[in-house]
């Protein structure tokens, strides 16, 4: 019986330049997904602490409607239909009560958020709609490129709080 | 193999490893940043829930520091106190202390008559009589850091709240 050894050639063992060219372009094709991957998250995250602000803007300006009278809800102009507020927002605070404190005042800064308030009917085809108005909370803002607004809709009776309270 | 052989694939192997160090490190710490942001934020949307939630429910404001407010709560207190030194704001009903927030690098409360001025959203400041506040502004920012550095992490709440019963 004959056996015929096979031994590699000389240099047999290295890689082909095919070879090297796929693997590179295999971790170069994971390594910019992963890095297209981590950028995504943070574009997410930031989106979701610009909707978080928006909220707490909007839910600001809902909270204090219930602090107007009727009359005011009525009035033109006394409500503000346009507000800004800035993702970092403004402070301006004493540290206590008394008169010889300092006043201190922080300004707002980052993302700037520009708002609008429409009081207008309500969308109610009772009796009772006169007695009652829609308001609408909108706020805008620069995200990158894209332009974000989200709203907030609130309805105000007549005959709610306000009585209740004054 | 060569001399110069392995003085350049030395230096290519040096080149491809500090690649790889800093995609690393830049990767660990992008990922820290974002989980440390998801729970601070959601640490701080529970402590405003909370927050807003019992002060709404309040009879009135008993006292007011920026950093520190009492309400009278059903028929006992009701204390918010922030810490710089622990960084951490608590509450107390009842006589009993708990940790609201931690890792809190700043808080702000303000107070707020009933009385809206024309034509903005403002609201008046209280002056002298903590029982005519009607409204609680609070604003805090908590933070973590990584390697030393804020990166990313800063949580943001701000919010007016009305006593209901006030």
């Amino acid at each position: 019986m004959r056996l015929r050894q096979t031994t590699p050639r000389a240099g047999g063992l290295a890689f082909t330049l095919v070879e090297v060219l796929v693997s590179v372009a295999i971790i170069g094709i994971m390594f910019v997904s992963l890095y297209a991957g981590i950028t995504s998250g943070f574009a997410v995250v930031q989106l979701a602490r610009e909707n978080l602000r928006a909220t707490q803007i909007m839910l600001e300006k809902t909270e204090t409607m219930r602090l107007y009278s009727w009359s005011q809800i009525n009035s033109n102009g006394f409500i503000p239909s346009t507000f800004t507020a800035y993702f970092f927002p403004a402070v301006q605070s004493s540290s206590s009560l008394s008169s010889s404190d300092s006043v201190s005042s922080v300004a707002g800064s980052g993302t700037l958020y520009s708002g609008t308030v429409v009081i207008t009917n309500a969308p109610v085809s009772s009796g009772y709609s006169d007695n009652m108005r829609l308001v609408i909370i909108t706020v805008s803002w620069q995200s990158g490129e894209h332009t974000r607004t989200r709203e907030m809709q609130t309805l105000v009776s007549q005959n709610g709080l306000q009585p209740y309270i004054y | 193999m060569t001399l110069v052989e392995v003085m350049v694939a030395s230096g290519i192997a040096g080149i491809v490893f500090a690649a790889v160090a800093s995609l690393s490190f830049y990767t660990a710490r992008s990922f820290a940043a974002l989980s440390n942001y998801v729970d601070l934020d959601q640490q701080s949307r529970n402590a405003l829930d909370q927050m807003s939630m019992k002060i709404r429910q309040a009879d009135g404001l008993l006292s007011y520091e920026t950093n520190s407010i009492t309400l009278s709560y059903q028929g006992g207190s009701l204390i918010y106190t922030y810490n710089s030194g622990t960084r951490q704001v608590t509450e107390t009903v009842g006589g009993r202390t708990e940790v609201l927030l931690e890792e809190c690098d700043y808080l702000n409360f303000q107070i707020f008559q009933r009385n809206t001025a024309a034509g903005t959203f403002d609201q008046f400041p209280v002056t002298s009589d903590t029982a005519t506040a009607k409204l609680v502004q609070v604003s805090w920012t908590c933070s973590r850091t990584i390697l030393g550095q804020k990166v990313n992490t800063e949580s943001i709440m701000a919010a007016k709240i009305v006593i209901r019963k006030q």
